[in-house]
């Protein structure tokens, strides 16, 4: 990660390139995401960091980046409510190292 | 020899031996070396080995007499109450311990003339066991400790092949042959009639071409790669293979079934094996891997890595991202000066399912050469077969199966004096002198025991790394578990040690005291005292990985870790979903409604078994497999990944909302800890602060749920102990990640399905995995050859650089955006007229949809992968929050 960077969770649009106005001119890659909102402060500190949970955001929190910003897939969740929790809340779930694609290869034929 | 602790009485006159300066050269990156080095705690000041006729045959070596250790933690345990008679034969079995430990070391100390067998079993008396199996591993052991190439069932072209390597580049310019080898490798999967077909197709068309007859090609393919296979009989029924202390036995020792077919014999006097078991040995699998171009430069990967550890020694941000980067490789590295020619390998052995309905039908066991970059490292087609052995029986004595392998490793370890195996270098255009050094052996569950010959965990010192944790038990039983705090109003003798220090991380089991705790297992005279040294210190026989040549391996124990995947996901698994339910064992002086912690009941667990089925939608498909509903069905066959998502994923979440605070907060300490030990690039500072939360976790979880209860010591299974190891080993071998045998059991899966065919039974297993292995090495040998070698890029999409590529759908047109989005895109890109996609596949092999996409997709199990992580800069983004930057994302 890079240090000036901070790591935020996005929905993505979709995804498109800019190309000068000329044949052959060089491709830039980015795509269209919705930020997700800042994670609740109360249950990250509460959880020891574990419980990153946050509103989403839709069309009101539109950001255009480049490509190689983004690291990886991670799984949004409904977070299940306790009695005075924000509604509406999403949280993040991401996959383990230990079952990594890179290290087993695993793609999803669904996916090619 | 390569002792992890400090051995004071040898220090001073062992010159070879460069712990110290390693590890001062490391300790910038480590945070274990304090502990590793700290002095050891005596608690039996031991006599000196007494100047006895029965010492005499091992006195040839002066030095190793005074390596002697002092301590041996594990004589605490004798009887307190022993009267004198006991006390004499507690001396008696001491010294019979010792004498069998110098015979260890001796066995241990490199041989002065290697080319030669050193022929322990005639010079060296060495006390063999009274207990059968394990007089059997010793043999075992003593036979890989004199293996040589000339006496491991080789032919005699290969031995001369292995000695003598070819140097000339494969000829491929006769376009026949190559199309014949084409044909066959494109024919890998199908059958031998498919061949034989698409051959006289091509004939018919273009009779000039000359397509090589199937006999010819499998020949030529079996030459080029030089690849061959050995086979051992083995008992019909799986109980062992007829190799070392059984290789002359007509049937099997165990079910006495007969090892011959009696049928053919009585026909025809010839002997027909029932059964064999098949061994790929190493050497000319690693010959090919360096005889292109390609193939030796990807062997260089571990040497640039270690240039780059090197490098950052003194960078506080370092990472752990591999194997090497911990400090027992690293140790082992400056002690063997490795360079770029060796080879180092490790050895994984998993039941693999080929058919339905058996749990495990075949075993096969792979070598992982992990000088090639962990992206390739473990995919199938660079894991190196080692051995199969047919089902559907499971192997009994899987010391006699793995014994091949070894023996030929050990062999190509003392080929040309240990200088190391010749092999075709073809970057460096030479024969160059390769040392195949032994790093680390995993197994699953069930085979890992065979392996490590350590037993369960009930045992005095149960712990799984051989750490000197002492358990405690109720009274009245001798089922030990790893209670760290001492509870309140307990007698029991021998258990009433005070609070474990949670202060100092856990010490692992030294090579030293490995040995002093075997030789005392060895020399059981009996059964009963055998079963008592046993639950003493947790090893039941030598581990056969003892025969390999001592310099140039990771040593017992430590070429063994903890699973991962293992521990994380099934065994804590199984203790806190059975403990939040209420299921664990209540004694008749505990009370089940003082369980306050026990909420998933009734509705609240039937719900809470929804709600995680319904999660499934959620979790993108490169999740692999979500959690099933564990109120259905957590007790059939839960995953190991079911497990992690369900716990470390949802847990945080899920719990929050069922369980007591208190609770749930020691939970998320776990979770804190956990989510940085999986993993793949860790920091030191991430290393502590793991281990910070887990030992909180540890010694809170003692706290909050066994209460120093006696009646509650069951709640403290080995896994919670073993938490507090698996820090301190991202600082010894890496990552866990690494090492998990979740990486090898893929790789083991996907080898198991290549190379099985619904319509051969299990007899043509050793055949397909010998092509397998032959057409890897062809590829490593011929790499214009290899089809997959590219990246593979899907139709229709679109390279958009540094690894990250388009993919369908498409806009056929640029649209006009409007609304928000054109708002968006035209501050940024300063157009409002854009192609969309729909999908992007990440360098990592991810691949990410969109809402594009998915609003297109009409299946009725889709799963929402469109969210994803990315870091942004603070340039064109202005809203801060402080807090973030204590937050450390995994990246």
């Amino acid at each position: 990660m890079n240090i000036d960077g901070r790591v935020e969770i996005s929905e993505v649009q979709f995804y498109f390139f800019t190309a000068g106005e000329a044949e052959g001119d060089n491709l830039i890659p980015y795509a269209l995401v919705s930020l997700y909102g800042c994670p609740d402060k109360d249950m990250l500190e509460e959880s020891c960091n574990t419980l990153w949970a946050c509103r989403y955001r839709g069309p009101d929190a539109l950001r255009v980046v480049s490509i190689s910003s983004i690291l990886t897939v991670v799984s949004m969740q409904p977070l299940p409510q306790l009695p005075g929790d924000p509604e509406d809340l999403w949280f993040v779930v991401e996959k383990s190292g230990l079952d990594d694609v890179e290290l087993t290869g695993y793609i999803d034929l669904m996916e090619i | 020899m390569y002792f992890t602790q400090d051995n004071h009485q040898r220090s001073e006159n062992d010159s070879i031996h460069p712990h110290d300066q390693t590890t001062e050269m490391h300790r910038s990156r480590n945070i274990t070396v304090s502990l590793i080095h700290s002095a050891k705690k005596t608690h039996f000041n031991r006599p000196q080995p007494p100047n006895d006729t029965d010492l005499e045959p091992y006195r040839d070596s002066p030095d190793e007499t005074d390596s002697h250790p002092d301590d041996n933690p594990a004589f605490e345990e004798e009887d307190p109450d022993a009267n004198q008679e006991q006390i004499d034969t507690a001396r008696a079995e001491e010294l019979r311990a010792q004498a069998v430990v110098l015979a260890s070391f001796h066995a241990l100390a490199p041989e002065p003339e290697a080319g030669v067998p050193a022929n322990t079993a005639d010079d060296t008396p060495t006390t063999h066991s009274r207990i059968e199996h394990v007089k059997f591993a010793q043999q075992f052991i003593e036979e890989i400790s004199n293996a040589t190439l000339d006496n491991g069932k080789l032919d005699t072209d290969v031995i001369e092949s292995l000695r003598d390597p070819d140097t000339s580049a494969v000829d491929l310019s006769d376009p026949d042959i190559r199309l014949s080898l084409d044909l066959f490798m494109a024919c890998n999967n199908a059958s031998e009639e498919t061949y034989k077909a698409v051959r006289a197709s091509i004939e018919s068309r273009f009779p000039e071409a000359k397509v090589l007859s199937y006999y010819s090609v499998k020949k030529l393919v079996a030459n080029i790669s030089g690849v061959v296979s050995i086979l051992d009989d083995m008992c019909i029924k799986s109980c062992h293979a007829f190799t070392g202390p059984f290789a002359d036995l007509q049937s099997c020792r165990t079910c006495s079934a007969p090892r011959y077919d009696p049928i053919q014999i009585a026909l025809t006097q010839k002997k027909n094996p029932q059964k064999q078991a098949c061994t790929i040995p190493l050497g000319p699998q690693i010959q090919a891997l360096r005889r292109s171009q390609h193939g030796a430069s990807a062997m260089r990967y571990r040497d640039k890595k270690i240039q780059e550890i090197f490098d950052s020694l003194d960078d506080p941000n370092a990472v752990y991202d591999d194997i090497f980067c911990g400090n027992d490789y690293l140790d082992l590295h400056e002690r063997l000066n490795l360079t770029s020619d060796d080879t180092t390998v490790s050895f994984s052995i998993d039941g693999a399912q080929l058919y339905q309905n058996k749990k495990s039908d075949t075993w096969i066991a792979i070598w992982i050469i992990m000088d090639l970059h962990p992206n390739s490292r473990y995919k199938k087609k660079h894991v190196l077969p080692a051995l199969i052995v047919p089902g559907p029986d499971k192997p009994d004595n899987l010391d006699s199966f793995m014994f091949r392998s070894f023996h030929h490793l050990r062999a190509l370890q003392r080929e040309n004096n240990g200088l190391g195996l010749c092999v075709w270098d073809a970057l460096k255009a030479t024969v160059i002198s390769s040392r195949i050094i032994f790093i680390l052996g995993t197994a699953d569950a069930v085979a890992l025991t065979e392996l490590d010959g350590r037993v369960g965990h009930h045992g005095t010192h149960g712990c799984r790394l051989g750490c000197d944790m002492k358990g405690r038990h109720k009274p009245g039983t001798g089922h030990y578990y790893a209670v760290h705090l001492k509870p309140n109003n307990y007698t029991v003798e021998a258990c009433n040690h005070p609070d474990y220090d949670f202060c100092n991380p856990p010490l692992r089991s030294s090579v030293e005291n490995y040995h002093i705790d075997l030789a005392k297992v060895i020399a059981s005279r009996n059964q009963a005292e055998y079963e008592r040294n046993r639950k003493l210190t947790g090893i039941s026989k030598p581990s056969i990985l003892n025969g390999l040549d001592p310099d140039f391996t990771l040593p017992v124990p430590l070429c063994f870790s903890v699973d991962l995947m293992h521990l994380l996901s099934l065994n804590l698994g199984e203790l806190l979903i059975p403990l939040w339910r209420g299921l664990l064992p209540c004694d008749s002086t505990d009370n089940r409604g003082s369980w306050d912690w026990v909420k998933l009941v009734d509705n609240v667990w039937t719900e809470h078994g929804k709600l995680v089925a319904a999660a499934t939608q959620y979790f993108p498909s490169s999740f692999h497999r979500p959690p099933r509903n564990p109120a259905e069905k957590i007790s059939s066959g839960y995953k190991a990944t079911e497990y992690y998502l369900y716990l470390f994923g949802l847990g945080p979440a899920y719990f929050r909302t069922i369980l007591p605070k208190k609770y749930w907060w020691n939970f998320c300490k776990l979770i804190h800890g956990v989510h940085i030990l999986v993993q793949r690039s860790i920091t030191c500072q991430q290393i502590r602060e793991a281990h910070s939360y887990l030992v909180q976790f540890v010694e809170e979880f003692e706290h909050i749920y066994y209460q120093r209860r006696p009646d509650r010591i069951h709640f403290c299974r080995p896994v919670i102990h073993t938490l507090l190891h698996t820090a301190p080993e991202i600082s010894r071998i890496g990552p866990g990640s690494y090492a998990s045998q979740f990486t090898m059991e893929r790789s083991i899966g996907d080898l198991g399905k290549d190379i099985h065919q619904p319509s051969n039974p299990f007899g043509n297993l050793c055949q397909l995995a010998l092509r397998r292995s032959q057409i890897n090495a062809l590829k490593a040998v011929c790499p214009e050859l290899d089809k997959d070698a590219a990246p593979h890029i899907p139709k229709f999409s679109h390279e958009a650089g540094s690894g990250y590529i388009f993919l369908r759908p498409r806009d056929r047109n640029a649209i006009l955006l409007n609304g928000p989005e054109e708002e968006a895109v035209l501050l940024d890109c300063g157009r409002s007229q854009v192609l969309r996609w729909g999908r992007l596949r990440l360098p990592n092999g991810q691949v990410a949809r969109s809402k594009y996409s998915e609003s297109k997709r009409t299946a009725p199990n889709k799963r929402i992968s469109r969210n994803v992580k990315v870091v942004m800069f603070l340039i064109n983004y202005l809203v801060s929050y402080q807090y973030l930057d204590e937050y450390r994302w995994s990246s």
